[in-house]
């Protein structure tokens, strides 16, 4: 089903780069294409590409280390 | 490509050899958003819910529920239909749904059987789109259609899609199954209310419908997908395979551990409410106040004791009085005449002088001397020097001393029987027994109004509750050791996961060989992490505003609202009704078939779903003077919204009394044209066969001035 | 009030006392088993059955009548009696009309007297008992008394 709109209000509020944000948003997208279209194996392969599409992006690289290390 | 529209609404249904309906049958649902109710009703068995399930089919494809085995299940080809179906003959079974937004129509969607005998066989098979075993000589053919017309289309301008998936997907954007059970339901949805185990549909409403599981979904895949970008890495670079292995299985420990303490939490939090409930409870009914009013009991109950027994003492003296001077009384004239006899007989000289010489002396050793009649003998009186002459003369036998001492007694009696006297007696003993008893009356109302507010106290109760909560303090310290030691081993095994990864990045990052795949990695591990944070915070925040909502509807539908302040959902999804002073308030029937219906109305609006609702049996579980409350505040609930009702001729016809002062309760439906709040009214009709059993039904509109 | 035991007159007396027995009701009455002696709530619980004769006797002198006794009961002990109540008997025995101070040596003339008024007032007695109530076993009584001592005090 569509996502609630109040999730992607949620993820506007976030203090992380509109570009995170952006990527946040696709992700959910890419996760409701996937429920409604049933496809579930198709989980990796799809988020595979669209993390491979970011992966060079040093701004989003960036601030994932950060928050990864920041976990730690 | 269709997009998601906020409100839509049925216009039209046709059934064809759909379950009970042989043939085709078609109707129309209110547009009119002042008159939104469209009412179809009719006796139990005729086929009122298929109509809900036939709906549903359309949509989806498949039944809204199974209840049977599908082995023994007829499906939902009208049987007469296939029994009557020759070699070589066809039919089909349809439903088509005509559904309109504010613009207009909007969407036709027709899901069809086809169906053709090829052979005759006895045998029967299941076949899963008919939902249901069918003869194996027929063949069937599932068809779908979904028309979508455009805003700025035409009316030639509709788009048409027949291939299944196509279909399954433009269906779901507009109506996802998962919100189903919030357009289309029955009574038993709105009883787990009054059950109170709405729990885990509230849950599912909040999370699901409001999108989280998809938030969920991505957190999980993103991990996953982290991990296996991981284990790409670890089967290339075998060296770090045991590490990607351990990362795994503590990822997996660490997510278990999680997983108990939310349980924990959810526990805690339950045992929090109980602690409150029964600290409550304890304050209203306080041990130091129970002891003292137990004391106060104690002694009054010895005041009592004691009044009781003086009270006895009072009576016997009554008893005694009465025993001794009733017949002393009651003998008083003849003993005066019985002296009066003595003294003649005296005068006669046939007795002596009743006196003896002691009995003399006696007199006048007396100080005064006073003789028996009561005559003072003073010194030189007439009477003085008789009996001083006497003492001389006085001779003793034994019939005159007992005649002395019977006078003597008699005199007594006289003496001690003036009636003034008796009288003043008894009227002291009397007022001595009133005090007693009027003492007795106030100390024992005084008890009785001690031992009533003991009975409010119920110490036993008082003594339950305080061992509950002392077991619950215990398990409360018990769970929060469990909490501290689940997270020290979420801590550790998240130190641990961190070192491993540390460890495994550093293998891997020796080279750059795998620097993207370390990137994308990081990359879904934050993604996760945040969309995880993002989840903690919407909860709470849907819950409450999913309360907020329920509270909203709720009283605006429920009959007695000032009884009630708001709707609470808790953090383990128990809705409460609070009453003005925030307790929980215990609902009857009908008002948790409110709160049920507010829920449902407070999702739709989250979801921003303001679709049509088709509810069947809505008034089922309810006494009839709720229903009409109901139906009353109905046409206001959900303004401008299409309600399509599907009721029992009892629940909507049916009429009542009160129980104690013999008013009529008028009928639902006499109520709902009362308010001018019903578009339309069907009747489903039976046709009996020759054995007079039900063979197929038919739908019929009702007219406005028909009484059914 | 006299407690003292009885001391008879020269003369003995009869050594009991009766009532009549040929009445069912009279006798139930004075039944020793289950008569009003036995009955919790009366005023001659546990009390002499002579109790009972002096003040049924007392009520039959005040009617002014005596009642033959048609079959004697012998069951009260005179040697019960106190010197007073000896002396209320003979009291009511000299108080008669012809009567003459050799009564006093006639002591049986003295008890038939006062059976037969005590066979009279016994009615009475049964018909107070009658009206007690367990929660106000007295009244009867107390009214029976006050209502009569003001009858005689206004004569």
């Amino acid at each position: 089903m569509a996502i609630n709109r109040l999730i992607f209000d949620k993820i506007e509020q976030l203090s992380v780069p509109p570009k995170v944000k952006n990527l946040l948003k696709r992700v959910l997208e890419i996760e409701e294409q996937l429920e409604i279209s049933g496809t579930k194996k198709d989980h990796f392969r799809n988020y595979d590409h669209i993390l491979d599409s970011f992966a060079k992006d040093d701004e989003i690289i960036t601030f994932c280390n950060e928050h990864d290390r920041s976990q730690e | 490509m269709t997009d998601h529209k906020n409100k839509l609404a049925i216009s039209h249904v046709t059934l064809k050899n759909f379950r009970a309906y042989a043939g085709q049958i078609e109707f129309d649902l209110s547009l009119d958003p002042q008159k939104t109710i469209t009412i179809i009703h009719g006796e139990m068995g005729l086929g009122k819910t298929t109509i809900l399930d036939s709906i549903y089919w359309c949509l989806y494809g498949k039944e809204r529920s199974k209840k049977g085995d599908m082995a023994t299940e007829e499906g939902i080809v009208n049987t007469n239909v296939l029994e009557d179906l020759q070699i070589g003959g066809k039919n089909e079974t349809s439903v088509e749904i005509l559904l309109h937004d504010e613009e207009g129509v909007r969407y036709k969607i027709k899901r069809t059987i086809q169906f053709s005998k090829d052979v005759d066989s006895v045998d029967r098979v299941s076949n899963k789109s008919i939902g249901g075993t069918v003869p194996s000589g027929i063949t069937f053919l599932a068809l779908i259609e979904f028309h979508y017309l455009h805003p700025q289309g035409g009316s030639s301008d509709w788009q048409i899609f027949t291939k299944p998936d196509k279909v399954h997907d433009e269906i779901e954007k507009i109506f996802p199954e998962v919100l189903s059970s919030y357009f289309l339901f029955d009574a038993e949805l709105l009883n787990e209310f009054f059950y109170t185990e709405a729990d885990e549909h509230v849950k599912n409403g909040i999370e699901k419908i409001s999108g989280l599981p998809i938030l969920d979904d991505a957190r999980d895949h993103l991990k996953n997908t982290a991990r296996q970008i991981e284990r790409l890495v670890a089967d290339k670079e075998v060296s770090t395979k045991p590490l990607a292995d351990d990362m795994e299985k503590m990822e997996s420990a660490i997510n278990e551990y999680k997983e108990q303490r939310e349980q924990t939490n959810l526990r805690l939090e339950e045992i929090k409410q109980e602690k409150k409930a029964i600290q409550e409870y304890l304050r209203q009914h306080d041990d130091l106040e129970i002891n003292n009013l137990q004391n106060q009991m104690d002694s009054l109950e010895e005041t009592l004791v004691q009044l009781t027994s003086a009270n006895k003492q009072n009576t016997e003296r009554i008893e005694e009085f009465l025993l001794y001077y009733t017949p002393r009384m009651l003998l008083r004239n003849t003993l005066s005449i019985t002296e009066s006899k003595f003294q003649e007989w005296e005068k006669q000289g046939k007795i002596p002088l009743a006196v003896s010489k002691i009995a003399l002396q006696n007199i006048l050793n007396s100080n005064p001397p006073t003789c028996i009649c009561g005559t003072i003998l003073d010194e030189g009186t007439p009477n003085r020097e008789k009996i001083d002459s006497l003492m001389s003369r006085v001779v003793d036998s034994s019939l005159i001393q007992h005649i002395t001492v019977g006078r003597s007694l008699l005199s007594n009696v006289l003496s001690t029987t003036e009636f003034v006297k008796l009288g003043k007696e008894l009227a002291e003993i009397k007022a001595s027994r009133g005090q007693f008893n009027k003492l007795h009356s106030e100390k024992k109302s005084a008890r009785d109004a001690i031992q009533k507010k003991l009975n409010n106290h119920d110490l036993e109760e008082v003594q339950n509750k305080t061992k509950v909560l002392h077991s619950l303090e215990q398990e409360e310290i018990r769970l929060y050791g469990d909490r501290k030691t689940f997270e020290e081993r979420i801590d550790f095994g998240e130190n641990e996961l961190r070192t491993l990864k540390r460890k495994f990045d550093a293998m891997t990052g020796k080279s750059n060989k795998y620097q993207s795949e370390q990137n994308k990695a990081r990359m879904a591990r934050a993604l996760s992490s945040i969309l995880e944070q993002c989840r903690k915070e919407l909860v709470d925040q849907l819950r409450i505003l999913t309360a907020e909502k329920t509270t909203k509807y709720f009283l605006n539908l429920v009959s007695k609202k000032s009884d009630f302040s708001k709707v609470e959902i808790r953090s383990n999804y128990q809705t409460l009704a609070l009453d003005n002073n925030e307790k929980i308030k215990s609902l009857s029937a009908g008002q948790s078939c409110c709160l049920a219906l507010s829920y449902i109305a407070a999702i739709r609006e989250i979801a921003n779903r303001d679709y049509f609702m088709i509810i069947d049996s809505p008034l089922h579980n309810i006494s009839q003077e709720e229903r009409v409350e109901i139906a009353q505040s109905l046409p206001r609930f959900i303004p401008g919204t299409q309600i399509t009702l599907l009721v029992q001729d009892q629940e909507y016809t049916g009429h009542a009394q009160k129980k104690i002062t013999g008013q009529e309760i008028p009928s639902v439906r006499d109520t709902l044209l009362k308010n001018k709040s019903v578009w339309r009214e069907y009747l489903l009709e039976a046709s009996k066969n020759k054995n007079d059993a039900v063979s197929n039904t038919s739908i019929r509109e009702v007219k406005g001035d028909e009484t059914i | 009030m006299s407690t003292e035991t009885s001391k008879k007159l020269t003369v003995d007396w009869p050594d009991l006392v009766s009532y009549d027995l040929s009445n069912d009701r009279i006798a139930s009455y004075y039944s020793d088993r289950e008569g009003v002696t036995r009955k919790r709530g009366s005023i001659f619980y546990d009390k002499r059955l002579l109790d009972v004769f002096l003040v049924a006797m007392a009520i039959g002198k005040q009617k002014g009548y005596r009642t033959k006794l048609e079959k004697k009961s012998r069951s009260m002990p005179t040697n019960a009696l106190r010197e007073e109540e000896i002396w209320l008997m003979t009291s009511i025995a000299l108080a008669e009309e012809n009567s003459d101070l050799d009564i006093l040596t006639k002591p049986e003339e003295i008890v038939k007297i006062c059976e037969e008024y005590a066979n009279t007032g016994i009615n009475t007695l049964i018909t107070l008992d009658y009206n007690t109530s367990l929660s106000d076993p007295l009244q009867p009584y107390e009214k029976f008394f006050e209502d009569t001592l003001q009858e005689i005090s206004s004569t």
